[in-house]
């Protein structure tokens, strides 16, 4: 195969079969260029995954207004809390996001049924006899 | 009577016309009658597309415009703007509010027609060519114009479905009369906010619907063969799909399920999921996969984004 590329996000994601899965874990195997980038792709999701959630630094938060700071360093804090306030978003964000339900296939066959059904002229057969 | 008129008179067109490609009117004619007759039929469809391959057996009746399908996954009605399916006893029944009107496509004429018979019946074995090349074989019975054969050929010309009536009882039949029809769902159309194309590889898109709470049901049609495009947003691989053959078009990676009348196309694009569902031929199929929205996988900041903002 191809060089996975963004297959191995997907690969750790879990969103590959298990053919696709064989098939990127073979080209591993051989490749060591994707090698390195499927490792590059796990250490920084593992990074990201790893960033504090709950337990903050102490005094990154901006606290009640001391008095008189000096304003590179009160822009510094600002900094570093919107830094942690984003990581703690990333974090919430793959820790609680989830993917939308697979299509409902189901209802997707009646409604092409339907359509099927209802259309005038002519149809080699007028219905899906054998849906998945 | 006068249907049956219409008819006989349009299979005295194409014996006639033979000599030449007839007119795409009359072929547009001669296949729109077939949707008229009244009868009962028996028969088998298959299909094989490579290694996949599909057979079913079926039954037609239609009668007061009224058509039934009944096959081993279930019925299949449709009365108006009504269609309903049941598969464990209980009908489910659909409206769809809005459809637009059937068009054929000029690529399509008549080729040859020559006399035969089947199932013991006078029958006329029509040609219809896409293009100049031969696309679908029929012997269509004299006095109702029904197709009592059909053979759906793909680009090389080899046989690509089947559809064969193995027995056929002309006029009308009982319907059932105790069916209790459960009305779950309504497909409205909705304005053509969707990104996908008007039209694509000869077909035109004939309606757009609301599909559930965000998906979106366009309905696509060449007069001969027909198909159903569902845009949702990105989700994982239906369960179905797990198993289905992968292929190929234009280096991009596709899975499909082949079921004796439709194939079945799954595949992911970066921000959107599509599902195909119709009863083309595979060369029709490679040239609307073409012009659709193309897989791909979304990268690892896109991923992010997805996660953090949906």
């Amino acid at each position: 195969m191809t060089h996975p590329g963004d297959l191995l996000s997907a690969l750790l994601d879990g969103e590959l079969t298990a053919a696709e899965r064989r098939d990127v874990h073979t080209h591993l195997e051989s490749c060591a260029r994707c090698r390195d980038e499927y490792e590059a792709v796990r250490a920084t999701r593992d990074a990201v995954r790893e960033l504090p959630l709950l337990d903050l630094p102490p005094g990154l938060l901006p606290t009640p207004a001391p008095a008189r700071r000096p304003v590179l360093a009160r822009a510094w804090t600002w900094a570093a809390a919107g830094a942690a306030a984003a990581a703690l978003a990333i974090g919430i964000g793959l820790a609680t996001g989830s993917a939308p339900a697979p299509m409902d296939l189901d209802t997707f066959a009646e409604h092409h049924t339907a359509r099927v059904l209802v259309q005038p002229g002519f149809q080699t057969v007028r219905a899906d006899v054998g849906a998945p | 009577m006068r249907r049956r008129l219409v008819s006989a008179l349009a299979v005295a067109a194409v014996l006639v016309s033979s000599a030449a490609p007839a007119a795409a009117d009359d072929l547009s004619d001669m296949l729109d009658e077939a949707t008229d007759a009244e009868y009962h039929g028996t028969g088998v469809v298959m299909c094989t597309w490579g290694g996949d391959s599909s057979a079913a057996s079926y039954e037609v009746t239609r009668t007061d415009g009224m058509t039934m399908v009944e096959g081993p996954g279930g019925s299949a009605m449709a009365y108006g703007g009504v269609a309903a399916t049941s598969s464990d006893g209980g009908w489910s029944g659909t409206e769809v509010s809005e459809w637009s009107d059937w068009l054929l496509s000029d690529r399509y004429t008549m080729g040859g027609a020559t006399a035969t018979t089947r199932l013991g019946r006078d029958a006329t074995l029509v040609v219809v060519l896409d293009e100049g090349k031969p696309r679908l074989r029929m012997a269509i019975d004299d006095e109702t114009g029904v197709p009592l054969l059909t053979e759906v050929l793909d680009a090389d010309g080899g046989v690509y479905r089947m559809a064969v009536l193995v027995s056929f009882t002309p006029g009308p039949s009982d319907m059932p009369d105790d069916m209790d029809v459960e009305m779950t769902d309504t497909i409205a159309p909705m304005p053509a906010t969707t990104t996908l194309p008007e039209s694509v590889a000869g077909y035109r898109r004939a309606d757009v619907y609301a599909a559930g709470r965000d998906s979106i049901h366009a309905f696509y049609s060449d007069g001969l063969f027909s198909f159903s495009v569902f845009e949702s947003p990105r989700t994982g691989l239906p369960a179905a799909f797990e198993r289905a053959t992968v292929f190929e078009v234009s280096g991009k990676r596709y899975r499909r399920l082949v079921t004796p009348t439709s194939v079945w196309v799954h595949w992911d694009a970066p921000d959107r999921s599509y599902l195909l569902v119709g009863d083309l031929p595979p060369d029709h199929l490679m040239g609307v996969l073409q012009r659709l929205p193309a897989p791909g996988q979304r990268g690892f900041l896109v991923r992010l984004w997805r996660a953090l903002f949906g």
